[in-house]
């Protein structure tokens, strides 16, 4: 089974930035189906340009990146999209729903974004949220809780059946009691749905919560090629070649 | 959901901006379908209510001046031909018919159009389609010792109120005498005969009377001037069984004068014996203008002698020929190229709507630019999202069109109102069907285009930027 998220030589700076050094240089770095990372690093530090470069969002200056075995950074325009769309589920901090869409619009949005047809974008949607608890799917997302909200949001980020969920940041707004059930909640349902999962956080308390931990700080030139090993590297390397392995 | 309800959820979140775009295309639309409809009908109507006669022989100063007065009923001919020399017109072409008329007074402000009894058999307003007598029968000559009779058009009868059996009195001139604009025939009430069934054209606001009741009434004024009408005494009135009415006289107001006078007359010449046929003199027999139709082969459109006889009657220098049709069409040139400045600017008010559209959606790209990355990021194609923004702009358009159209019909009932009180022109009030189609179909194209630049925004909408401030 090919790896969820491969990165393989994958050089990226900033634009505007020819001069300088790359901002990012990841050799190799790569999730297996099903393996949920915490990708940890202080803020501003390159997490979400990762994400960024996993979900073909932005364009690496070489290298290649691969989802679920498809190279992201081989196709273009709607073929991107459409692999995105498919592949990949994300989620955000601020959660970025569709404000005066109903929950279960917000769901179906994902749905439609891939081609599913219309009747089954209802089922799926109506099933991910009442297993989530939104018994209120028709209400716009503006009338919902800021807990609810983070559950359509997981809801539609896991809606088109994703190879991975890219999330980022998803409890820095929450207090830690939240934060915790909000990805004990992520991490469960990545599970039950079979897609991977890299998690970006800045806070120290998350990396019990994960098997695998990664330091952003180990793509980072500059920052010191090995200083990016953390507690949990021990058990990042007890994961299967290829999809665990960090060079 | 589909791509279309994503479409109508953004314009409906922003009504106010969708509202004024959609409003301002919409009057941009209705004025341009109101002005190419008036048009269109106006241009039709006169073309249509030309009538079947080829030549129009007056005492007019030009040949448009008489079609519009002897034809469109625009006003009252200022000259008139006597008797003598419509004899010496007749002499000098063969015709399939002649019709003397005469125009000048009026009921109600409705023009009268006296005529011959026959104008109802051989006089088409519509070529090729006759006169349709809707109630009662057409108008006879006058005869003595009974009411002079009229047929009055469908917009006439309507607009009065006049019924069968009903007895009206003309007035001198063409305004109303309720407004105390002219003089009222009071001696001779003429009595509604037959109303005419609908022709879209101005004939349907003219009053049809006798041409020989007509010289009689303009006799007895020329008489009475001249002091001819000593009043009799009563058993004297034996003349004529003319009702003596006011001037909308209804049988219930009416008194014929071979009764008792025993009861009081309040106006000078209630004493005065009536004018009679015996009485008209050359003077007196007058005409406005002289209809000429001649021998056309069946299947022609027009007879092969027209130009000759057009320029046979173009030599006298006493009277004015004009050919309708093409008096009408020269007309309807001309009002064209005013049209045109109009049409220009209504087009332009399209154009500066459609710019209007592309502004609202454009200042929008700003506010929904986190939206787009979203769609985006969900898997939607920069293509896909620019297809929805076009499709946005179009819908703004195809609303605006609807409601413009609405308001284009209201505006034609209001438009065809103001042409058949103010100008005469009895004109279709519905709107033109293929300009409709037009000019909906162009402000919904415009109102698409005007999406590409917002669109193109979109389209480029840097994605991972737009969902900052990320960690």
């Amino acid at each position: 089974m090919p790896a969820a998220l491969e990165f393989d030589q994958v050089r990226f700076r900033h634009r505007g930035d020819v001069d300088s050094a790359f901002a990012l240089e990841i050799d190799r770095f790569a999730i297996a189906s099903g393996e949920q990372v915490l990708l940890a690093g202080r803020s501003g530090s390159g997490k979400s340009t990762l994400l960024a470069l996993a979900a073909g969002l932005v364009e690496p200056d070489s290298g290649t990146i691969r989802v679920a075995g498809d190279a992201i950074t081989s196709v273009r325009g709607a073929a991107r999209d459409r692999l995105r769309g498919r592949r990949i589920g994300m989620i955000f901090q601020t959660f970025h729903l569709l404000h005066g869409f109903s929950a279960l619009e917000n769901v179906e949005a994902a749905l439609l974004a891939i081609g599913e047809a219309k009747s089954l974008q209802r089922s799926r949607a109506r099933e991910l949220l009442a297993a989530l608890g939104i018994e209120r799917a028709s209400a716009t997302v503006d009338e919902l809780s800021v807990g609810q909200q983070q559950r359509v949001a997981v809801a539609r980020a896991l809606a088109p059946r994703p190879a991975i969920v890219l999330a980022d940041e998803p409890t820095a707004s929450l207090d830690p009691e939240n934060a915790g059930a909000a990805i004990d909640l992520v991490q469960s349902l990545c599970r039950e749905h079979g897609a991977s999962l890299l998690l970006t956080s800045h806070d120290p308390s998350m990396t019990a919560r994960f098997e695998r931990v990664e330091s952003i700080e180990r793509f980072v030139r500059g920052a010191g090629a090995v200083g990016g090993a953390t507690a949990n590297s021990a058990a990042a390397a007890r994961s299967p070649a290829p999809g665990g392995a960090c060079e | 959901m589909s791509d279309l309800s994503i479409v109508l959820k953004s314009l409906l979140s922003r009504r106010i901006s969708s509202s004024i775009t959609v409003l301002s295309v919409a009057l941009a639309v209705a004025l341009l379908l109101v002005l190419l409809s008036l048009r269109n009908a106006a241009a039709g109507s006169l073309l249509r209510g030309s009538g079947n006669a080829h030549l129009l022989l007056s005492a007019d100063a030009t040949p448009l001046t008489a079609v519009l007065n002897g034809l469109y009923f625009a006003g009252a001919p200022p000259r008139a031909l006597t008797l003598a020399k419509v004899e010496e017109l007749r002499s000098q072409a063969p015709g399939e018919w002649w019709l003397a008329i005469q125009q000048g007074d009026s009921y109600r402000g409705f023009p009268t159009l006296a005529a011959e009894p026959a104008i109802l058999e051989r006089f088409q307003p519509v070529p090729g389609e006759s006169w349709t007598v809707r109630d009662g029968r057409g108008f006879k000559r006058a005869e003595q010792g009974k009411p002079f009779e009229a047929v009055l058009g469908d917009a006439a009868a309507r607009a009065t109120g006049a019924k069968l059996g009903d007895r009206i009195a003309l007035t001198h001139g063409s305004g109303s005498s309720r407004e105390g604009a002219g003089h009222v025939h009071e001696e001779y009430a003429f009595e509604v005969v037959g109303i005419l069934a609908p022709t879209s054209t101005a004939f349907d606001r003219i009053i049809l009377v006798d041409l020989e009741a007509s010289w009689i009434l303009h006799a007895h004024d020329r008489r009475e001037a001249a002091g001819e009408l000593a009043p009799k005494d009563e058993h004297a009135h034996e003349d004529g069984d003319h009702a003596h009415d006011d001037e909308h006289a209804h049988d219930d107001h009416s008194h014929d004068h071979d009764h008792d006078h025993a009861h009081d007359h309040d106006h000078d010449h209630a004493h005065a014996p009536l004018t009679t046929a015996a009485d008209l003199t050359d003077d007196d027999r007058l005409v406005t203008g002289l209809l000429l139709r001649l021998p056309t082969r069946p299947g022609a459109d027009a007879p092969a002698m027209l130009p000759q006889v057009h320029d046979l009657f173009r030599r006298d220098t006493s009277i004015t020929v004009a050919q309708p049709a093409q008096e009408v069409r020269r007309l309807v040139s001309i009002a064209g190229n005013v049209e045109g400045v109009f049409l220009a600017m209504s087009a332009a008010v399209l154009v500066s709507s459609a710019i209007a559209i592309m502004l609202a959606l454009y200042d929008g790209m700003a506010a929904r630019r986190r939206q787009i990355a979203i769609l985006r990021v969900l898997g939607f194609s920069g293509a896909r999202i620019a297809g929805m923004v076009i499709t946005e702009s179009a819908l703004i358009g195809a609303i605006g069109s609807l409601v413009g159209v609405a308001i284009g019909v209201g505006g034609m009932v209001l438009g065809a109102e103001y042409l058949r009180t103010r100008v005469g022109l009895v004109i279709d009030a519905s709107l033109d069907a293929r300009a409709t189609i037009v000019v909906a179909g162009a402000a919904v194209a415009l109102a698409a285009l005007a999406g590409v630049l917002p669109a193109a925004a979109a389209y480029r909408t840097a994605v991972w930027r737009s969902l900052r401030p990320l960690g």
